[in-house]
């Protein structure tokens, strides 16, 4: 990759210079030790974590610039961040942070509880994921460095909203919040990097530079990360192959190239792809109100062809919310609803709606291969007699508004995967992420209250994230297809790629090769 | 009327188009069904927060209203804040213009040289080469400038690296680096345009050529070098100028492809990343952007084309 900018600084860059000089490769942009350049397929909307998205590679902006107060670890630990520790009280209705001592914004300015009760307000009033913070009643210092939050009903998914994806937790400076309008092209956080706003030309490169006053300065591995959004798929490879990109997003179906180009490949269980079913009362089309016909729609996928045609050895056909490895996995709930059209046609018949389902799926964007999993979904629905139409969207800007018009049943979805309480809670209760149409289904919101009372990792807590799984498998609220991995490529210059499931690819843990 | 009188009225046609193209935009984005605030927001946003992001950005007011105060700045120079990043829009789009022009600037001076070049030799060397030249137009014309630009990468970026596979680089880090940034972009969005220019070349010079005032002057002695290179070539430039002026256009339309396959920070990558997120302002700054540069190019034309036709004056 080759894109500079340096308008105050008439010099040429020495990497590319040489390159340049050598006359033969374009390579070493970025692939000095201490420049990682990273490709992503898209460019953030803002800069400003109040409202940033999350998943990959929305979150890879906020994690370079804003330290959360909890810090996942790629095992998915829980390890302090700005709080050094955390702990609920005994009836569950507190949570209380103590905070890191020293440490400073990218400003200057040092980090004191007010601070971080400030960034809690203001996250809770104006943040894009509020549910995080949906059950605190009062947020306030209660020492030099502890803040307390207080619940309305016991919640256990806070570290998880105060953690490095849960962007609830990525706390903004002082005068990043007096001026909030800056936010959006500049940061104010206490992450190891800060954004070059000079450098820096939004929606195509994003330079990062060392923030003076991180406290932990060993682990800024790099004196600069550049962030080069390439949406091409076949320039996305080229700058992988002369270098140009030491780390990407990958894509399945590029997964082969890249192995015959010698990038290092990294996976793991990311999100699920299917049908969410927003109709549960059956507004809209009746039929979608009768299990059976929900059910019908599982019976009818042909999960596995899907998965091996589309995802190849990065998809595995599912039924689940969860995968493997997170507790509320299920493994009998695999074998729930195995391709079999002939049940399904059976089950519209005693339903009293064989030949008779019809209805318009809208497709959310950025789903991976979207449009050819849709089409297989509504052809294999075609061979049991349910009529569906696709309804294309090309933005997320375009699709909310449709969503929110209540006139279409269903949607095709990404769902990132995270903990299954984050399944129940933003799929099937009431209120949910999800729950457009606004559904309420009495004995879901049940087991989302009976995981709220446990902690998660515990036992007690496993059981109860198995028992939602169960109910929203055997109930059919959605139509899960596949659960896809998501892919880095990478350069052999660069090691610490490893990820799980959740945490999601963190490009603060990536490193220079020893 | 004299050739500045007829400058001037073309030069004020064309400035109505800059206040036509913009309010073209702006409507169309206002009906459309995209809406940044949900887009923002997300699913889950509650009607206290729409409401509240929606008069931040002023989108609250009534469209009419929105349409007259971005037409009252825009008038002193203003084009407004991002509604994403709250960036000025002058801000994003300065450093991209550089970018763009010199990729559609770049194209045009390749393939009007290159076409003119190739055009008045198809017509001066006999049958052979205008069949190929017949041959390669209509390759140039049916084969995508995506698809070229793919296979550009491929040959010259990765498999010879001559020229950097994606990627800009600012003239003022290195007019080297920028040069060779620029190549294999400018030969894939030029390359369409130099067979068309070739081919209405090669069809006015062989006009021109077989002429009865061609004859005249080849009677009155007038060698061949002076006949094609002195009187036909300059009787066959203002068509040919016109026609790359239309090219150019399309060229620009092009670009948008072309950066975001090369990786180039211009104004084409910005204006679908914007129209993506329905972040209007920064779409119609680039409208305007955009309709200055078709504005200067079609005056530029016209002056050329008067300069080298008296006909045209």
């Amino acid at each position: 990759m080759l894109t500079t900018r340096a308008p105050h600084r008439r010099r040429v860059r020495g990497a590319i210079a040489g390159a340049a000089l050598a006359g033969a490769t374009f390579a070493l942009s970025g692939a000095s030790a201490e420049t990682l350049t990273i490709a992503a397929t898209a460019g953030p909307t803002t800069l400003d974590p109040t409202t940033s998205t999350n998943g990959v590679p929305s979150v890879w902006f906020p994690n370079l610039s804003y330290a959360a107060l909890i810090h996942r670890a790629p095992d998915g630990r829980s390890t302090p961040g700005l709080a050094l520790d955390w702990a609920y009280s005994q009836d569950r209705l507190s949570f209380v942070m103590n905070l890191r001592e020293g440490v400073k914004f990218s400003d200057g300015s040092p980090m004191t509880a007010a601070d971080v009760v400030n960034w809690l307000k203001h996250y809770k009033e104006k943040g894009s994921f509020t549910a995080w913070l949906g059950k605190v009643t009062d947020i306030s210092a209660t020492g030099p460095m502890q803040v307390t939050l207080k619940l309305s009903t016991p919640d256990p998914m806070l570290p998880y909203g105060l953690d490095q994806d849960g962007m609830a937790g990525d706390v903004v400076g002082p005068s990043g919040l007096a001026h909030p309008d800056t936010l959006g092209s500049t940061t104010n956080g206490a992450g190891p990097y800060m954004i070059d706003p000079k450098a820096t030309i939004l929606n195509s490169q994003y330079v990062y530079v060392k923030n003076p006053y991180y406290w932990a300065p060993d682990e800024q591995h790099w004196d600069k990360v550049v962030v080069k959004i390439i949406s091409d798929g076949n320039a996305l490879m080229s700058a992988l192959k002369t270098g140009q990109v030491q780390v990407a997003e990958g894509a399945a179906t590029e997964a082969a190239e890249a192995e015959g180009a010698g990038l290092k490949i990294i996976s793991a269980p990311s999100a699920m792809l299917g049908m969410y079913i927003g109709d549960i009362d059956g507004k809209i089309v009746p039929a979608l109100k009768d299990v059976r016909v929900r059910q019908a729609l599982n019976f009818a996928i042909d999960r596995k062809g899907i998965a091996e045609s589309l995802y190849g050895k990065y998809g595995k056909p599912t039924t689940q919310f969860v995968p493997q490895g997170i507790g509320g996995y299920v493994a009998k709930l695999e074998d729930f609803y195995p391709y079999d059209p002939k049940k399904a046609k059976a089950l519209l018949a005693e339903a009293g709606f064989a030949d008779s389902v019809k209805f318009t799926l809208v497709e959310q964007p950025a789903v991976s291969s979207g449009d050819l999993l849709a089409q297989a979904m509504v052809a294999n629905w075609k061979d049991v007699g349910i009529d569906v139409t696709l309804k294309p969207t090309d933005s997320f800007a375009t699709y909310v508004p449709l969503m929110g018009t209540q006139k279409y049943p269903a949607t095709t979805l990404t769902f990132q995967y995270s903990v299954q309480l984050t399944d129940t809670q933003q799929l099937v209760t009431n209120p949910a992420l999800y729950n457009y149409m606004g559904f309420t289904d009495a004995k879901a919101n049940a087991l989302a209250e009976a995981q709220r009372r446990q902690d998660i990792e515990s036992p007690a807590g496993v059981a109860a994230a198995e028992a939602s799984e169960t109910y929203m498998v055997e109930n059919a609220f959605l139509t899960p297809v596949v659960s896809v991995d998501a892919l880095l490529f990478a350069t052999k210059g660069v090691d610490g790629l490893k990820f799980a499931t959740y945490p999601w690819p963190d490009p603060t843990n990536w490193k220079p090769a020893k | 009327m004299n050739f500045l009188g007829t400058l001037a009225s073309r030069t004020l046609g064309s400035l109505a188009l800059l206040i036509v193209v913009p309010t073209i935009t702006f409507f169309i984005q206002g009906l459309s069904p995209s809406n940044v605030v949900k887009g923002l927001l997300g699913l889950d946003a509650t009607p206290a927060q729409i409401a509240d992001l929606n008069h931040r950005l002023g989108l609250d007011q009534p469209l009419m209203l929105r349409y007259a105060r971005w037409l009252a700045n825009a008038a002193t120079g203003d084009l407004g804040t991002s509604y994403t990043n709250h960036q000025s829009v002058q801000q994003i789009l300065a450093p991209r213009l550089s970018v763009s022009l010199s990729l559609i600037l770049g194209a045009l001076a390749v393939f009007t040289i290159a076409g003119v070049v190739v055009g008045v030799m198809s017509a001066t060397q006999g049958r052979v080469v205008g069949r190929v030249l017949d041959v390669v137009s209509t390759i140039g014309v049916a084969a995508p400038n995506f698809w070229l630009a793919v296979i550009l990468i491929a040959l010259f970026g990765v498999a010879l690296p001559i020229f950097p596979a994606t990627g800009y680089v600012f003239f003022s880090d290195s007019p080297r680096l920028w040069l060779l940034s620029l190549v294999l972009p400018v030969v894939a969005l030029a390359f369409a345009g130099i067979t068309a220019v070739a081919k209405q070349t090669r069809d006015q010079m062989m006009l021109a050529i077989h002429s009865p005032w061609a004859r005249t002057l080849r009677a009155n002695g007038a060698s061949e070098v002076s006949i094609v290179y002195k009187h036909a070539l300059r009787n066959a430039a203002a068509p040919v100028i016109t026609i790359a002026g239309t090219i150019f256009v399309g060229a620009l339309s092009g670009s948008v492809v072309i950066e975001n396959i090369f990786v180039l920070p211009g104004l084409g990558s910005q204006s679908l990343a914007s129209a993506l997120q329905a972040d209007l302002p920064v779409v119609q700054g680039i409208a305007v952007y955009f309709t200055i540069i078709v504005v200067v190019v079609n005056v530029v034309i016209d002056i050329a084309a008067a300069i080298l036709n008296p006909k045209v004056r």
